[in-house]
């Protein structure tokens, strides 16, 4: 029927096929890109796809069912404790423990998820208590000597790489394409819900909860079951970022940074979209990696730079404010918005 | 057969009795219209049905089932769904997406909600809007849009909340003979309104709430006449000069 048509706001049939193509050319790239990447470039490219994880998992929650968190270094912080600790003090395999970490940090999700939706916190009174839950866990895991305190826990080298023990020692290769194929997944994911009842139901409650309960949406039950999508696949994130660098303590995985780290690339590329997270990740990663090697080693220009580690953080926090202003729904949103207008000119 | 019953229905907040001991009943397939003046307690009222409130004392049952204190969307599944009387459209999405949120309630697949999103706006007359987000709809196509979204849900009955509010008369004569093809379907109507031209003509029974108590539920042509009702709208002086 030519309305539905015009509601999927479909673009001409020709450059349907040009966008096929176009996907199929990223996929490609994407996939030979570590046999031309020199070591530099491909940790570069892995951490792009980790942050864009990371945004993933937060953007279900965060962008689509629009409870905004704070504190996801809570769920990054339980799957990178939860795999490591389960590997060291158990000799559990890492895969295993990735599904570990996961369903921790889903119970935990419901669990506060419950006590705050049950007591109406909405908006920036949610997102605060996000952020003292994840604070609780940071202070829980600096005080606690089961998980080393504040020494953090360290994975034992192997001297081998396993696929099979998620550990790569000599080459950065496999992790590249673990990252890339938990990536996919996501993608995937992000994309079934985004054209399911699931998503139209999540999206509701972001627009009104009211007006979408009084449509049979029950608020309460589909806030939770966004909170433990988005928490499962924030702690895979934390497992790989663990068996990736080998190293955790609860500042790195736990701390606030983690938490505006995680949110940021999402929101810049565009929160309640299926490609933003990945967009904000690939303009975001590389412009932070630039500027924390600038800070360090700045040219003689910008010498009085030199030590003032954080500057980064106060250029992303205005690039922030600038993107809220500008485009409330993100790079992809506005561009999205504005297709039509582009591609005629 | 009575389809939705209220029986002996109370709601303070504090000292204040919004709703006063109130039992009303809609039929199948009838329109009864609510009127009263400010403050009557006609939105409480509304509440108290669609789980928004629970009330003090009484109970609510709608199609045999008890429903007093069940939650909104708990109501919504049974048959019961509502519009409110200030809109609330999904802004940022779409209007064919808006219906669809509504359609998703009787169906889990995504083609079949299109379906019946699509039959919806285009018996509300909103076809050709499909791809519009709802923030810029004007008002009357915002109204249409709460009605299409309730509709969606495959509802046994309606509760309208002044849809006719802020509407010209030319808007609102349409959106009664939409109402009055809603009931043809078989849907069961409670409005709430103050537009009292619109209510006079649509309505099958009239029921008055004036200080939170039911003072009238009779047919239309008698309801006016009622000098209880008289009095509540025009006050007491308006009865003096008539006598």
């Amino acid at each position: 029927m030519a309305k539905v048509d015009l509601v999927n706001a479909l673009p001409a049939p020709r450059s349907t096929v040009l966008v096929l193509a176009l996907r199929g050319l990223v996929f490609v790239i994407v996939l030979v890109l570590p046999l031309v990447l020199d070591s530099y470039l491909l940790s570069l490219a892995i951490l792009i796809l980790f942050w864009g994880l990371l945004g993933q998992g937060w953007n279900i929650m965060g962008g689509y069912a629009g409870q905004f968190s704070f504190g996801h270094a809570a769920f990054y912080g339980l799957g990178a404790y939860t795999s490591t600790w389960l590997l060291v003090n158990a000799g559990v395999n890492p895969w295993i423990g990735m599904l570990a970490g996961g369903l921790v940090a889903v119970v935990f999700g419901l669990f506060t998820g419950f006590l705050t939706f049950r007591y109406g916190l909405r908006g920036p009174y949610f997102a605060l208590a996000t952020f003292a839950f994840a604070e609780m866990l940071r202070l829980i895991a600096i005080n606690w000597e089961v998980v080393n305190k504040s020494r953090g826990i360290q994975v034992p080298l192997r001297g081998t790489d396993s696929l099979l023990a998620f550990q790569f020692e000599t080459t950065k290769v496999p992790y590249y394409y673990i990252i890339l194929g938990m990536v996919l997944f996501t993608l995937a994911l992000t994309y079934w819900i985004d054209h399911s009842k699931l998503g139209y139901y999540f999206k509701a409650i972001r627009e009104n909860e009211e007006a979408a309960a009084a449509l049979g949406v029950n608020p309460l039950r589909y806030k939770l079951l966004a909170m433990s999508i988005s928490a499962f696949i924030t702690a895979m994130g934390g497992t790989f970022y663990s068996q990736y660098l080998l190293f955790i303590d609860p500042e790195i995985v736990f701390g606030p940074q983690a938490s505006v780290e995680i949110l940021l690339r999402p929101i810049i590329g565009g929160a309640g979209t299926v490609l933003g997270p990945i967009v904000g990740a690939l303009l975001l990663t590389p412009l932070s990696e630039f500027a924390r090697t600038l800070l360090r080693e700045p040219p003689g220009f910008l010498a009085l730079l030199r030590g003032h580690a954080g500057t980064d953080m106060m250029v992303f926090g205005a690039l922030l404010i600038v993107t809220i202003i500008l485009m409330p729904s993100g790079l992809v949103g506005w561009v999205a918005k504005h297709w039509n207008r582009l591609v005629k000119r | 057969m009575a389809l939705l019953e209220l029986r002996d229905v109370s709601k303070n907040f504090g000292g204040l009795q919004a709703v006063n001991h109130v039992s009303l009943h809609v039929n199948e397939c009838e329109i009864l219209g609510l009127i009263g003046p400010n403050g009557a307690g006609k939105t409480t009222l509304f509440s108290l049905i669609g789980g928004y409130y629970y009330p003090n004392s009484g109970r609510i049952t709608f199609r045999d089932h008890d429903i007093t204190g069940l939650q909104p969307n708990a109501i919504c599944k049974l048959g019961l769904a509502r519009t409110f009387q200030l809109v609330k459209p999904f802004a940022n999405l779409t209007v064919f997406d808006n219906v669809m949120v509504g359609a998703f309630n009787r169906t889990a697949s995504r083609s079949e909600a299109k379906e019946r999103a699509q039959q919806v706006i285009e018996f509300v007359g909103l076809n050709g809007r499909e791809a519009q987000m709802a923030r810029e709809l004007p008002t009357p196509g915002r109204k249409r849009l709460e009605l299409a979204r309730a509709l969606a849900t495959q509802p046994t009955m309606l509760l309208l909340d002044e849809v006719m509010s802020g509407l010209t008369p030319t808007e609102s004569a349409t959106l009664v003979a939409l109402i009055r093809q809603i009931r043809g379907r078989g849907i069961s109507v409670l409005v709430v309104e103050h537009v009292m031209r619109a209510i006079m003509a649509l309505s099958d029974r009239i029921a008055v709430l004036h200080h939170g108590e039911k003072i009238a539920d009779d047919l239309p042509e008698n309801v006016t006449k009622d000098p209880k009702v008289i009095q509540a709208y025009l006050g007491d002086e308006f009865m003096l000069s008539e006598v």
